[in-house]
């Protein structure tokens, strides 16, 4: 018990958990920094997602498809995405009509980049199932 | 042959570990962080001699339970230098100056272990080695927690490059994150202590050095400088987030 106060640990204990989920949070952004964003924009020009660019509505399409997909070619979607995704819709929300708010939606925006790149591996092996080269 | 519960974790801590440390071999790592290398080795030989201990002397053991909290804080300081290493190595390139980083290091572990000792010994009477032992690692995981996140915060703000060193300093936040929390609820509901020793302890070790492991084996991704990467994106480079 710190200093022998409960009062002291309880405080440990939620300072802790702010800190965890950020460090989470922040590994996640980490993880995505690098997606490719012209992936999107070959989605679009394949007519995989509509050509007008909506954050939301594409991070969904794209996840849908590869929902459908993903078993076929033994890729398994990472279930973080998704939490992430409904954190930072949230927090976009929360602070819609600020500054803070464009930056959220390129985060989103790199997230659905981060899941198109994946959607394109899961095509690409797919392809590779369907017309084998021996 | 029979395995418990937490002699199966025990055994994935341990692989975690020796992941991680051949991971510290991998060409092209950082010179930094081969200072890690140092850190798994000790890790692995802090669980060898907990298990040891534990098998030939038995659970309510002095010698075991001398094992179990000084592996635990061997590795949680020696944690530390890692991490005022990796601050040394991301700050060196920039025009912040940390004189005396190092002896602040051993200053701050040596007050919070003589206040740990001190405060115990006013509260318990005495130096049990179970009640120094969780005092101390909650407040050196609660320590190393914040001197993690702050680094993490201090590279954003200062704009030091590399993914990598990001993932480790992340790791290591939240390895002493969800250790702080383990023990702050053993402290808090000491009903849960044994259950939190046995099993929320190693598992926390387990995500935190898991995710080292993964920093390390993950190559780091080429990147373009910040302001070419703005400008592509048609953004101005202070625009660009940071987390």
């Amino acid at each position: 018990m710190v200093g022998g106060s409960l009062f002291l640990s309880i405080l440990v204990l939620l300072i802790s958990f702010s800190v965890l989920a950020y460090a989470i949070l922040a590994f996640a952004h980490v993880r995505i920094t690098d997606a490719d964003m012209s992936e999107l924009e070959r989605l679009r020009q394949e007519g995989v997602l509509p050509t007008e660019a909506r954050l939301v509505e594409d991070f969904r399409l794209v996840h849908e498809k590869l929902s459908e997909i993903a078993p076929a070619v033994y890729l398994r979607q990472e279930f973080w995405l998704q939490i992430y995704f409904h954190l930072l819709r949230l927090a976009r929300w929360a602070r819609r009509g600020t500054a803070v708010a464009e930056m959220l939606d390129r985060e989103l925006l790199r997230l659905s980049a981060y899941q198109a790149q994946h959607y394109r591996v899961a095509l690409t092996r797919l392809e590779a199932l369907r017309n084998p080269s021996f | 042959m029979r395995v418990s519960v937490s002699l199966a974790i025990w055994i994935t801590v341990c692989l975690a570990n020796g992941v991680a440390f051949l991971a510290t071999f991998r060409r092209g790592l950082d010179r930094g962080l081969i200072w890690l290398r140092w850190y798994f080795a000790l890790a692995i030989f802090g669980n060898l001699c907990t298990h040891f201990s534990l098998l030939h002397y038995g659970y309510r053991s002095a010698q075991y339970k001398y094992a179990y909290y000084g592996a635990d804080l061997a590795i949680v300081v020696l944690g530390y230098f890692v991490l005022a290493r990796l601050v040394e190595l991301a700050f060196e390139k920039s025009s912040l100056k940390l004189p005396g980083l190092r002896t602040g290091a051993i200053l701050l572990f040596t007050g919070l272990a003589a206040c740990s000792v001190a405060l115990v010994y006013m509260l318990r009477g005495g130096f049990a080695t179970s009640y120094l032992g969780l005092e101390m690692e909650q407040n050196f995981s609660f320590l190393g927690m914040l001197l993690a996140i702050l680094l993490f915060v201090g590279m954003n703000l200062m704009q030091v490059p590399g993914v990598r060193f990001r993932r480790v300093v992340l790791s290591f936040s939240l390895l002493y994150s969800s250790g702080a929390i383990a023990y702050s609820l053993a402290a808090i509901l000491p009903v849960l202590g044994v259950a939190i020793r046995y099993y929320a302890v190693p598992l926390t070790s387990l995500a935190g050095m898991g995710l080292i492991a993964y920093s390390l084996w993950v190559p780091e991704p080429e990147r373009q400088p910040r302001v070419a990467r703005a400008a592509e994106r048609g953004l101005q480079p202070a625009q660009e987030a940071t987390w």
